[in-house]
Order: C-alpha cells, then structure tokens, then sequence
C-alpha cells in the first residue's frame, strides 16, 4: 500500500510540476512511476475534458483500473511529434477493487463537492487520492497531512515574517499552502487524515470549498482575494477506526461527497495484491525473492478470517480488537521475504508465520492473544484435521503465540 | 471499452461471441419468425414499454403466453380496464399448497403489455406453459453445473447477480435503444444465461417441451411467443443446446393430475409484497423506479422521473431531521447523470441513482444518517401503490384453500358454527397431528381466530411433548380469512408474508424481538425463513441477547435438532410432505457461538445486583449441563469467568458463580462447605451481614434444584448453625433467612424433611413442649400452649411486678442466663445431654426453623418469639414461588401477631443486637411498613449510598405525612454525601488556562513577545531599524468563556439506583460550577427531564422512580434535542447498555450524536466499587460508534469532565 508520506512544506520558489530529480527515492510519486502510462493516455484520450483536467474522466478510470488484457490502440496521426509514444499500450491496474467506486470518485471531482475517502486503515485510501490527482492534475504533491498539529496556515497561507516585518504586507512575503498553490493553478489538492485537525482548522476548508476564493485581507485590493481556477478540488481521506479525534462539523460534511472504500472482497485478488506488492517491496530493497504460493494463501486466508469474523467455511471467529489490513498482510510477506534472504537456511518461511501474526495482532489489547489462540485451536485445528499439510504445520506452530 | 464508440445493444463485445454463437444460434434467435420471440424478463419496463410497438409490428394471428393453460379464465380480468396493476396470478395443487405458482404482474411487466394489447386488438392468447397439474412435487432448480461464463461477466459488470446483469445490460441501454434493438439483447441476455447453464434442469425440459407441442398447432401461422428469454432457444424449430429428454423426465410428464385439483386465484397485489425484499416470489428491486421508467417516454422524462424521486427522498430526510436541501438533491441528479456519460449511457439508470444518493447523502456511515438515507430510499422507491380487481370478480384465494386444508386434515370447519372442540395433538410422532399444529400455528400467525393452545400447567419447566388445542370456528374466522386474502394466496404463502413483513429489511437492524419470530417460523414450517434466522442467531443477534435470551436461543437451537418443532421435523416418517420438509441443522448453526457470547457476557456481570441475572446463569448452568459435547475451550473459558466473578465479583454474583462451579462440579463438597461457612462467619459487621443475604440468596437460587436430592451441600452451614452461640444465630439471622427466602416451595420442604432426617435426634429431644407433654398429639399441644399463655398474659396485667418463667416473656440471653434464665427448657436440655452450652437456647432445629421462616408449635419460646418478628417482615415458610402468608392458612393462632409498629420494635430490640434491629427496620421500610420510618434514629444514621437507596425507595409509597421526616433523613444524607462528593471532585475541576504567548505556529503572531525577544537582532539601516527575528512568539488560540453545556442521560429502567444517585449528586455539583450549565433527562421508555431540579438533587431523587423498559435511543434523541452548540456539549450516558427495544436505533442515535461533534461518555456504572454490570456486547458495539464505555467513580468522572473542559 501506498506509504504515507512526509509532510512535505512547499516553498514559495518551488515548483510542484518539477520534473522528479534524478536522485534515488524510496517511494516516487505517481506521476514519476507512471509517467509512461500518463503520457500515453493523454496522447489516446480523445475524450471530453472537464475544464482543468489533463485527463478524460473515462481514461483517468483506466489510468487507475487498468485497460484489462488488450492493449488500448492510440491513432498515430502522421507527422506527430509524440512520435516517441508507443502506438498502443496495456495500462496497468493500479487500485484493486470496484470500477464503480473510481467511476463514482472521478465524477465527484468533476462538481462542486470535494471527495472525502472513508474506511479502514490500509485500505489504500491515501493511494487512490495518490493516483486521483496525479491522473487529474499531473501532481500529487499538493498534500496536506492532517494531524493534530495542524494549524490554519497549513490550509491557508502563512508570512515570511522577516520579510513581513521588513516590508509590509505582499504577495512577495507571503508563504502559499499547497491549498493555495492548488486553487491558483486549478489543481487537485489531498488533504490526508483530515479528522485528525482540530475542528477549527477543519472547519477553514468550508468557504475554500463553497466560495472556491480564498481571502487575504492582508493584501491590497488587486491582490486581496484569490479565485480557484478550474480544475481545483479537494480530495480528504480520513479513518474509521480513529474517529472522534475531531469530528467534522455537519457544514464540511455537506461540501463533501463521502465515498468508503472497504477492504478487497475476493479472497484470490487479495492473495494477487499482497504478492505483487510484497514482491515490488522486496524487489525495490534489493532482494528479488519470490514468495511460497501457499505461504501468501495462508497469510491471506487467516487474515481475512480474522478481519470478518467469519471463516470461508462459515465458522465464527472472535475478531481481534486490531486492524487486520491489507497492508499489514503485504508487510508481514515482505518481512518473511526478507528474513529467508537474508538468513538463508533450512528454516522453514511458514515457521514465521504465527510470529508475525502475533506481531500485528497484538497491539492494544492482551486480550488479542487469547483471540488468535482460540482461532489457532478451532479452526485452525480443524483445517488440520481436514487435511491440509501446510495447516497441519501452522497447528504445531501453536507454542510460538503463547511464548512470546 | 468507454473509448469506444456507445456500444449498440446487441453489440455482444461483453460476451464472447464466438462461444456463444455456435451455428449462428443468435441469428437464428434473432430471425425466428415462427414464432416470432420476445424473450422477456417478468418485470423489465423497457421491454413493456417496447412490447406494443413490437406486436404492432408483427400483427400477429395469436400470442402465446408462458402461463399455465389454468390461468385461462382470469386473462380476461387481468386486460380489464377497472384492473389496477399490481395484481398477482397464483396457482397450486389443492393437496399441496406449499407447491404455489406465483406470477405478479406489474405495468412494467411484458407480459401484461402483451395480454393489454392482445385483447385491445381482439387477437386470440394462448397459454402454452406447462400445466401446474404436470409439474412435479420436487421441482426445486438445482444449481447445476454452469460453464463459468456468468462469473466473469458479473464480475466486469460488477453485479452480484444475473438481475442486476440484466440491469446493467438491458434496462440502463433502452433509452437508446430501438424496440428491436431491445428485444435482441433480451434473447441474447437469455441465451447466454442458457448457455452457461450445462444442463438444462427435468422441470425446464418437460416445460419447454410442452410449449414446443403447443406450438406445433400454430405451424406456418403469425404467432408471436412472449415467453423468458431463458426459454426462447428451446422454441426454435431445431432447438438449440437440446439434450434428447431424460427418461425419468419423460415418464413423469404423464403423471398428469385432474385440472380441477388445481386451485388458481387472482388477487390484488402491492408494490411493497413486489419488492424482491418482501419474500414473496418473483419480484423485483424497487417496483417505484421501475414504474417511474415505464411511465416515462423520452429520456427527458426519465431524467425528470430522477429528479422526482431525489427531491422526495430528500423530502423525507427532511422529515426524519436530517437538513437535506435542494442543493444537495441537485448534487445527487447531477452525479447520476455524470456516471451514466462516464459509463457511457445516454441517461442514469436505477443503479446510478442508488450510486449517487448514497455517494451524496450518507456520508459514508452505515447508522446514522446512512440509515436515514436508506431509510427514505426504501420508503421513495418501493412505494405504497396497491392493486385492485373488478368488483364481481369469482371468489378465490384463501378461502377456498382453508375450507380445503380442514376438511382435508379432518377438522371442524365452517358448518360446525359455534361448536368448541378440545384436542390434543401427539405432535411428534403422528404425521397427522403434526399437519395439525403446522395449520394451526400458520392460523396463528394469520390472526385468524380458530385455534387456541391450551397453556400446559408444566411446573417442572419441562419441554411438552404433546399439545392441547381448542378449536372454534366463528364468524370472526370467516371476516378473518376474507381480510388476509390479500397477503396470500395459500395459507402458508400469507403466514409466511405475515412473518416476513415483521422483520426488518435489513439483517442489520434485526432486534431481539425477532426470535420470538423465528421460533414462530419454525413452527410453521417455513425453512427458509428458519435458515436466515439461524444465521442471524449465531451471527449479530449473539452480539446484542441477554444472558437469558442466549440460553432461549440455544435451546431453541437443542430443539431443532431434536425435531421437537412441529414444523421443523427430523425424520421422513413424522413429516407430513405435504406441508414441510425434513429439517437438518446446518453444521455452522451450532449452539457454540452462543455458547461464546454467552460466557463473554459473564464479564459484564462483576457488579450485578439483579436476581434477574442469578436466574439468567441458572439457565446457563442448566442448559450446560445437558450437553455433552462442549468444546474444552469454552468450557475453560466459562470456568475461567466463573472463578473471576467468584472472586471479586458483587456478593450476589459471587454466590451465583459458586453455586454454578459447585454443579458443573469444579468445587468440591468439603470447598463449598468452607466457602458458605466463611460466609456465615463474616456476618458479624454491617457490610458482611450485607453480602451474607446477597450470596446465600444467589447460591441457593442456582443450587436450588439440587437440594431436592441432596442435603449434602448445605453441611457446612449447618456445621456452623450448629455451633454459634445463639446471640451469634441471631446476628445473622435476619439476612440468612433473607438468603433463604429465596428457594421454592418445594425445595424448602424437601430442605425440612432433610432437616429433620439429619438431627432427628434432636428433634425429638429438644422441643420443650414435646419433651414436657410426651403424649399430648400436636392440636393438643396448641391448646395447652394457648391457655398458657393466655393465663400468662393475664397474670402479667394483674401483677406487673410478678416475674413470670421467661419462657413466655424474655429472651434467653447470654448475660442473663445465670439467675432466671436457667429456664425449664435450658435444664432439661442439659439434662438430655446435649453437648453444647446450656446458654444457648435454641437447637439446631429450632434455627433451621428459623432460618426457613417456619413457625413450628414445638419450637422453644424464644424461638418462636424470633419467628413471629421475623415472619411480620419476611412473611411465614413460603417460598419464592408463592405469595407471602400462604402458609398461614389453617394454622393461624397461636402467634398474636403485632399490632402496631412500635411494639414490633420493642421485641426486635430485645431479640438483637441494635445495628441488626437498624438493618431489620429498614428492610421493613423497603416493604413497605412505612412507620419503622420514625424508628429510625436520624441524628445516628451513618450516611451511606445503601441507606439513600432505601430511603429513597419509599418516596412514593409515603403518606404526605411522612414524606417530611423522610425528606429530613434524606436531606441530611444527601447534604452529607455531596459534601463528601465535592470535595473529592474540586481538585479536579479547577484551574483554567488563560491565554498566552506560545512557540506553537498559530494564525496570529505575537507581535509584542517576538519584538521583545528578538530585540539583539536588531540593526539599524539606511532607512531606519530593522529587526531579523530568530524566534516567533504566537498567540495560543483565545479560549472562549466556558459555556459547556453538559447533559446527563440517565437510565432509570432497573437497578442502576447507586448510579442514579450518584448521577443526581455529580449533576448538583458540576450545575455549580461557573459557565457551566446542566441538563438532566432521565429515561426508561419515555423521557423525564429534570434540569429544572438540578441543583437540588433530594428534590429530583425524589421524583425519579426506577423502573420500566429500557430505551436508550429515545433518551440520546432527547439529548440531541437539548444540544444547541454540539461541540461544546458533554453527553453523559448512564445506562448498563441492556437496550429493550432495538440496538440499531441505539447505535444510530450515538453515531448521530458523535457525529454532531458533541463529546460523549458512556458510564457502565457511575459508583464508588468500580464494580459495573452492563451488557459488554452492546456497549462494545456502543464504542464501536465512537462513544467510549467506561465504569467511573464520581472522581474520575470529575478528571474526565475536566480535561474536556479545560
């Protein structure tokens, strides 16, 4: 999943559609990785644009959930100067889940609502806001991090105050917000945990969202308001889990469009996710291991049984009080891949296994343990009886959850 | 795919053409002429609306209908114009009304277009389905093997079914599409469904042939065939994917029952049983949307047919509180329209709209205002249009089917007007009283008034396994039957939509109500109803019961499996075919999930003053001790819970978890008896006494059924008894025998034989009556005794001085026992050489006596005396299931009985030690004797939660009189406490912060601070000073004045008084604090509000009366309703979370509560111990919403508030 990122204080002086330095990073935009894609898109889209938009709402869907085995065909005008696109390409799916839930998003961005993501933690929120404005605007820098730190200026602007103190008062000693650079050049803004501000904070997005203008009394008459231009808009994404920090007000939720995005329903995708995400992290830390099929099945399918409560084959589970996100399952396959390269023996990856699990459920409650453990003991055990070597094994493996 | 151009309708580009279209099938389909296909869908308004433009085009000769030919005589009815749509055609077997054919018909349905049409333009119809009379008993559609086509494709389409395929793919392209157009991706949509299905199942093969045959007649001829597009490929001359029949198949289409055996009716229908949700057969999602498309012409009119719908359903949001404008409903239309041009559609259909409203309107919650939405969603798109039928239309439906069903099973029908008939019914083993009680029980819930189940008189509590009914027809059953008529067309189909119209929607908003509605199900036999039941049980449902509810559940679940449910049976032989199945528990239904929620429901239970949660564990224990087969896990975990209640749990949960670990057997004997005994010992302080009557009472409540085998767990109170002094009996003896009042009447005779068999020795020794008059029978005995003591009293009057033998009138007491305290009684008592101190008076006998409220003439006088006193508070030998002084009767006499309070209190004081008189008094307070108030020494009373409680318990049984000295008792109580109280909580709410300059980045700059210290920095320049600041002083954000506004929620429902108190007192002292203001509701089903009595919580403890039914829900509204400035509002809930109408209400009510922005608390228990007793599934669920649970003492909540506030 789609870490998230430092808070990132634009300058003044910076550009946010600089081209992505050539030095190593650990974790490039959207629009640095995809930036093939993007092109070619732009190229092929002959589609109706939203004013603003570099995209059509159809190819930036596509962009996001992929164009499916065929490669989309792009009409190569003779004497083009992309000559260098290829003439057509497959597009990658980038976001697992319903085509309905990106196509609801797009839509949304195209009005006069902002686009609040909603949902469990680790269920790629923060990654499809990611891949919304860079598709959209061609930048998915404009962020702002909500936390409980957050002040207004964040939202706002703020001053250069030796300049301020120097001079006065202008536009030279003023200090943009990413929300300002994003209404002054009609981009798409994400504001991340935004139930993490304080209420006051929050409640500053409502006029920036119904006036589009944002107020700088500070400024001279020429200068002293500043109007979005088309193509700006807010995507917030916010968790369930940690509501009540600062709830928002019922104003701001009506200038947003709530859409929630919920953990992968298929079991076989989600295995698909976890192995490619776990395979490009290992691969982008220099260990290009694969992972045991039946290794992610397992990790996958507990997983899932715990995050439902309910088994594949019907059976209740106790939930345990933690998240048991996706992300978390790719971290756990990413460390077991790690561990077998670094450490290369006999060892047996499954033998990890409960460990890890203990690891992620283990959080807040010791309650929890006691949870895994009766999953180990029902059905666990009674997968083992069915049959099942690799579960026969995981049941063995019982004493590694009550040592630690 | 949206790059390309707007796919056409009969572009296949989502289907594999080439897999599909084997020898050109789809042309074939497409060009058939004879007949000419329309492949419909039952309820597709683009295909009604296409269908006269399609028949007009074809002129046909005749149109054939897939309907059984017995529908022949209503078609008429249905194309007359005084027919208002919907209407629904039903057919069944007269023998076996569970095997109904069922078909609405709704405007939108193709098929009423086509019967309109045929019928405006005079052409022949004809039915050319198979007769119901041919199907066969079983013909369930089994789930054969497919090709794997849908998977995929509904997973492109994103749909959960083949109807929301059909959505998608037929009905959101017909606006731009032609009739034709239309038509041809109908019989694609079919053929394709055909295709991926293997093997095309008996029934369908036997029907199509059918239809085959009736179209033979029309060879060469202009017909057109309106049949599912499922069919339509069996109806080419060569038909396609035609297996030659099966044998089987074949050789049962003979078996082809008399045509007048089938029973048909045509019966007005409504939106709501159309709905696909309703349970009734073959509807459809949403019947307004459909009808809106239906009545619409152009796009322009869909489009306004959207904007119609959104506006009402924003109307209703309106209504239901929530502020939903225009502006919103314009966003809702707005969207749909752009996903139906980013999905390439000319015009949104039903699923953009649904998309759109909750994208715009629910704000992403599933409570609160999500359920709002979909609350209005329903209301708006499912309608309230009903059906209507000509007036003279032939009688049928229900009626007929009942007269039927009694004549049938033998039982007395209409011509038995007035005659009431008694029968028992041998459920379980005859096949034919089973049919019985599945009828009756179906009448049942019908409300129709014929059948009436004789309450069995079981007084063991055991599972009848026959059953007793009366039977009566009326003239109430005749109007009855008339006015179910339009809920069904058979019995079952009408007690089946009955039960399912009773259940929410949506599984989520379930409430404990509906087991009793399941279990009525399962009566009746409906199993489907029965499996979804079971999945809820083991699912939410065991998230949000009550202990009790859960053992209901589980037992419920025990009977099933046994196939003790009339309609539930477990083997063929009792199983009247005709009217159920055999019924096989799924393997995942087990009793264990229950069994879970159960044991976790334990936890809550540490502070539990409720006998009605000693009577829930006893079921527990009960119902644990039939099974065999627990898993070792939960039964870990529920002795795991048990030792922790027996630990630090409340008295009473204390002796109730002993109870129950001494029968499941996980303490022995000699344990037991060392725990009882140790409790016995500890009553000599106040607090002791106390838990002393809490455990007795819980442990004898859970032992209770044992006692009547086995005396052997009471040794150790006996040993005790036994050896007290009697000063020391005495001490305990008020609360003992409290503990004891609490077994039955026949344990506490089975208690005394036990007694007696155990000390029959000393029975028969110690008695002084016996021993003095050996001879004497007992009425001679009485007899002597009165006169005695009739000459005593006598003697007394006469010669006050005179000291009379203390048998009639001291107490043997341990300082008097030396002079004339060496009673007869006491001497002769030595002398039978009894082992223990000649002080004490009264045998072990006597003390059990005592102790099981007898008041046995051969007991000692003093023991007696203590009875008598003992018998004015606690009411004589009678046991918890009967009213007190039942035992009274023919007995009476011999005791005078006390006239008046004071001389009660006198002997009271003679008879114990004071603090045990105090304690005595104030349970007779509790009963009611209201002048033991005036006993009660005022200045000594040492204030204490306990003694505000009972005080406050007589509020409202006083006379006006007395309610001035109880207000003084409680006055200076209450004073005390809140004194107590504030001081604990002021160091808590003091101190505020002011603002101050501060190095965290605010919007405004402290300008002075930042100048001042940054003054070495500055420089002078050419045009004049100039300062480069280092560091940056800010202004804190300015704290506006503290108006907080706190509101108290308070459940008074049932035994939350230390809470309710301690509520009363918190609110008194935070209502004084400075910008603070308070708000006090109290609830149990309606809402009190006592903010106006706030600082003087006497006053509003006084009024509040514990007691009622538990709705949190209604008490949170009334809290919304008090806020004015959400986030500066604290929302105290003081509840033990035991909902009694539904938790999703609850559960909305918070979400909209924290939603709001308002801080809120909820307080399991709001008291000194810490110890809370609520219901952990429901609070969890509570937190879950965002409202924290916790179980707080006055100064906690203090710290709690503080910390918000400040």
């Amino acid at each position: 999943m789609a870490k998230k990122k430092a808070v990132k204080k634009i300058a003044a002086t910076t550009k946010p559609s600089a081209p992505a330095s050539s030095t190593a990073r650990q974790s490039p935009p959207a629009e640095a990785r995809y930036s093939a894609e993007l092109a070619f898109l732009e190229a092929f889209d002959s589609g109706m644009k939203p004013a603003g938009w570099k995209l059509s709402p159809s190819a930036v869907v596509t962009f996001i959930c992929g164009s499916g085995k065929d490669k989309l065909k792009r009409k190569v005008a003779k004497g083009s100067d992309q000559s260098d696109l290829p003439s057509s390409m497959a597009i990658s799916e980038k976001f697992v889940g319903n085509r309905a839930i990106v196509e609801r998003c797009v839509v949304t961005l195209a009005g006069e609502r902002g686009l609040l993501l909603v949902g469990e933690p680790g269920t790629a929120k923060s990654m499809l806001s990611e891949l919304l404005s860079a598709a959209i605007s061609g930048t998915s820098e404009l962020t702002i991090q909500g936390t409980a730190g957050s002040t207004e200026d964040q939202f706002r602007y703020s001053w250069n105050y030796g300049q301020l103190l120097a001079s006065g008062p202008s536009s030279e000693a003023l200090v943009p917000s990413s929300m300002f650079l994003g209404m002054q050049q009609g981009k798409i803004v994400r504001c991340e945990e935004v139930t993490r501000c304080l209420p006051e904070v929050q409640d500053s997005l409502i006029s920036l969202l119904s006036e589009r203008r944002l107020m700088i009394p500070e400024l001279a008459d020429q200068d002293h308001s500043l109007f979005a231009v088309p193509g700006f808009n807010v995507i917030a994404t916010a968790n369930l889990r940690d509501k009540g920090v600062s709830e928002m007000s019922a104003a701001l939720k009506r200038r947003f469009n709530f859409e929630v995005i919920a953990p992968i329903s298929e079991h076989d995708r989600e295995v698909e996710l976890v192995k490619r995400q776990s395979e490009a992290l290992l691969a982008g830390s220099g260990v290009p291991t694969s992972i045991d099929d039946g290794l992610l099945d397992i990790l996958v399918t507990t997983f899932r049984d715990l995050r439902d409560g309910r088994t594949i084959e019907g059976w209740s589970v106790e939930k345990p009080g933690t998240v048991m996100s996706t992300a978390e399952a790719v971290a756990i396959a990413a460390s077991i891949g790690r561990q077998t390269a670094y450490f290369p023996s006999d060892i047996d990856p499954l033998s990890l296994l409960p460990g890890h699990l203990l690891g992620v459920v283990l959080k807040d409650e010791e309650a929890d343990r006691g949870r895994l453990l009766a999953y180990w003991d029902s059905v666990i055990q009674r997968r083992a009886k069915s049959g099942g070597r690799t579960w026969k094994r995981l049941a063995e493996l019982r004493n590694v959850l009550e040592e630690s | 795919m949206q790059h390309n151009e707007t796919s056409s309708m009969t572009d296949a580009a989502q289907m594999p053409p080439e897999q599909l279209n084997t020898d050109g099938v789809i042309d074939r389909l497409y060009d058939c002429s004879m007949p000419f296909l329309i492949g419909v869908r039952h309820h597709s308004a683009a295909l009604a609306k296409s269908m006269d433009q399609l028949l007009d085009a074809r002129s046909p000769e005749a149109v054939l209908l897939e309907l059984p030919p017995e529908f022949e005589s209503w078609i008429p009815w249905l194309a007359q114009s005084e027919t208002v749509a919907p209407v629904a055609l039903a057919g069944c077997p007269r023998h076996a009304t569970s095997q109904l054919s069922f078909y609405p018909f709704a405007d939108f349905s193709p098929e009423l277009a086509a019967i309109r049409w045929a019928v405006r333009h005079d052409v022949p119809i004809e039915l050319i389905d198979l007769p119901i009379a041919a199907r066969n008993s079983d013909s369930q559609r089994q789930d054969s093997e497919s090709h794997g086509l849908m998977q995929p494709l509904l997973r492109n389409a994103e749909c959960q079914d083949s109807g929301q395929l059909w959505d998608r793919q037929i009905e959101a392209r017909a606006p731009h599409s032609t009739a034709e157009q239309i038509r041809k991706a109908a019989l694609l949509f079919g053929w394709m469904l055909r295709w991926n299905q293997k093997k095309v199942s008996g029934d369908d093969q036997r029907r199509e042939q059918f239809m085959r045959s009736c179209l033979a007649k029309y060879e060469g001829r202009n017909v057109v065939a309106v049949i599912g597009s499922f069919h339509a490929a069996a109806l080419l001359p060569e038909p396609a994917l035609w297996a030659p029949i099966d044998d089987d198949v074949n050789g049962a289409s003979l078996a082809v029952s008399d045509e007048r055996e089938i029973a048909t009716a045509l019966i007005p229908y409504s939106f709501d049983q159309l709905d696909e949700r309703s349970g009734y057969p073959a509807g459809v999602r949403d019947p307004m949307w459909h009808q809106a498309v239906w009545e619409s012409s152009s796009t322009e009119q869909q489009q306004h047919a959207i904007a119609d719908l959104t506006v009402s359903i924003c109307r209703h949001m309106r209504a239901a509180g929530h502020p939903m404008n225009a502006a919103e409903a314009q966003e809702v239309v707005r969207v749909a329209k752009d996903l139906a041009i980013v999905r390439s559609y000319k015009v949104a259909g039903r699923q953009e709209l649904l998309e759109a409203l909750q994208l715009c309107l629910s704000q992403g919650q599933v409570y609160g205002i999500g359920k709002a939405v979909a609350a209005a969603m329903q209301t708006v798109l499912v309608g309230n249009r009903f059906g209507c039928l000509p007036d003279h239309i032939p009688r049928c439906g229900l009626e007929p089917v009942i007269d039927d069903l009694l004549q049938r099973y033998n039982l007395p029908a209409a011509d038995t007007i007035g005659q009431q008939k008694r029968m028992r019914l041998d459920r379980l083993r005859k096949r034919l009283d089973r049919a019985r009680e599945i009828i009756f029980q179906q009448l049942g819930v019908c409300q129709i008034p014929y059948a009436t189940a004789q309450t069995p008189d079981s007084t063991t509590g055991r599972e009848n396994l026959t059953s007793v009914w009366t039977l009566e027809w009326t003239n109430a059953t005749a109007a009855t039957i008339a006015l179910s008529a339009s809920k069904g067309v058979t019995l079952e189909q009408a007690a089946r939509g009955i039960l399912t119209s009773r259940l929410p929607c949506d599984t989520a908003d379930y409430s404990i109500a509906e087991l009793t509605t399941f279990e009525t199900a399962a009566e009746c036999g409906f199993h489907d109803l029965v499996q979804l039941g079971l999945t809820w049980i083991t699912g939410s449902f065991a998230v949000v019961a009550s202990l009790s509810e859960l053992v209901q559940a589980m037992t419920f679940l025990d009977r099933l499996t046994a196939g003790h449910i009339a309609g539930m049976p477990n083997d063929l032989s009792s199983c009247p075919v005709e009217l159920c199945q055999v019924f096989q528990l799924p393997d995942h239904a087990g009793t264990r999930p229950l069994l879970q929620a159960a044991i976790a429901l334990l936890d809550g239970y540490m502070g539990s003053e409720d006998n009605a949660d000693v009577r829930g564990l006893l079921d527990l224990v009960l119902w644990y001790q039939q099974q065999d087969d627990i898993h070792p896990i939960d039964a870990g975990r529920l002795l795991f819970s048990l030792r922790q209640l027996q630990e630090d749990a409340s008295p009473l949960m204390q002796g109730a978890a002993t109870g129950a670990l001494l029968v499941l057997e996980q303490l022995d004997q000699p344990d037991f008896h060392q725990q009882t005994s140790s409790w016995l010992d500890a009553a000599v302080s106040l607090s002791g006494r106390q838990q002393l009557a809490g455990r007795l009472q819980a442990t004898l409540q859970i032992i209770g059924p044992r006692l009547m085998s086995d005396f052997g767990d009471l040794h150790g109170i006996d040993e005790r008894l036994e050896d007290y002094s009697d000063r020391r009996f005495l001490q305990a003896l008020p609360e003992t025998r409290k503990g004891f009042r609490m077994l039955t009447k026949h344990q506490k005779q089975n208690l005394r034989q036990h007694v007696n068999d155990r000390h029959a020795n000393q029975a028969s020794q110690n008695s002084p009556m016996l021993r003095n008059q050996p001879f004497y029978s007992a009425a001679e005995q009485q007899i002597l005794y009165e006169a005695d003591q009739a000459a005593a009293n006598a003697l007394k009057k006469l010669m006050p001085s005179m000291k009379l033998l203390e048998d009639f009138t001291t107490i043997p007491d341990d300082d008097n026992d030396g002079g004339d305290g060496d009673d007869a009684a006491s001497k002769s008592a030595a002398k039978a050489g009894q082992s223990k101190a000649s002080k004490d008076d009264l045998s072990i006998v006597d003390r059990w006596r005592l102790i099981l409220g007898d008041n046995a003439p051969e007991m000692s006088r003093a023991a007696c005396r203590a009875a008598v006193a003992l018998d004015e508070l606690y009411g004589r030998g009678c046991g918890i299931d009967e009213p007190a002084g039942a035992a009274l009767g023919g007995r009476g006499g011999q005791e005078q009985g006390f006239p008046n309070t004071r001389e009660w209190n006198e002997e009271l004081s003679q008879l114990f030690p004071d603090d045990v008189r105090e304690e005595v008094l104030g349970d007779s307070l509790l009963q009611g004797r209201n002048a033991a108030l005036n006993l009660l020494d005022h200045d000594q009373v040492r204030p204490s939660i306990e003694l505000l409680e009972q005080v406050l318990s007589l509020s409202g049984s006083l006379p006006e009189k007395q309610t001035e000295t109880l207000r003084k008792l409680a006055k200076r109580i209450t004073d005390q406490l809140a004194k107590e109280l504030a001081t604990k909580m002021a160091p808590a709410l003091t101190g505020l912060t002011t603002p101050r300059p501060t190095r965290r980045r605010t919007s405004k700059l402290n300008l002075k601070k930042t100048v001042l210290s940054n003054l070495h920095t500055a420089r002078m320049t050419s045009d004049g000073p100039r300062l480069a600041p280092e560091q940056f002083y800010f202004q804190q954000p300015a704290k506006r004045s503290l108006d907080w506004h706190i509101i108290y929620v308070l459940d008074i429902s049932g035994s939350m008084e230390p809470s309710v108190i301690y509520s009363a007192l918190t609110a008194a002292i935070f209502a004084g604090l400075p910008a603070v203001s308070v708000s006090f509701l109290a609830f149990n089903t309606d809402v009190i509000d006592f903010t106006g009595t706030v600082d003087d919580p006497l006053q509003m403890l006084l009024e509040v009366n514990v007691g009622g039914g538990t709705s949190i829900a209604t008490g949170l509204q009334a809290a919304r309703e008090k806020m004015s400035v959400p986030s500066r509002t604290i929302v105290l809930l003081i509840t033990d979370f035991e909902e009694g109408m539904s938790v999703p209400a609850v559960l909305n009510q918070v979400q909209a509560l924290t939603d709001s922005g308002a801080k809120a608390l909820g307080l399991a228990a709001l008291s000194d111990d810490g110890k809370p007793r609520y219901h952990t599934g429901i609070a969890a669920q509570v937190a879950a919403c965002g409202m924290p649970v916790a179980a707080l003492s006055p100064g906690q909540l203090a710290r709690w508030v503080g910390e918000q506030i400040r």
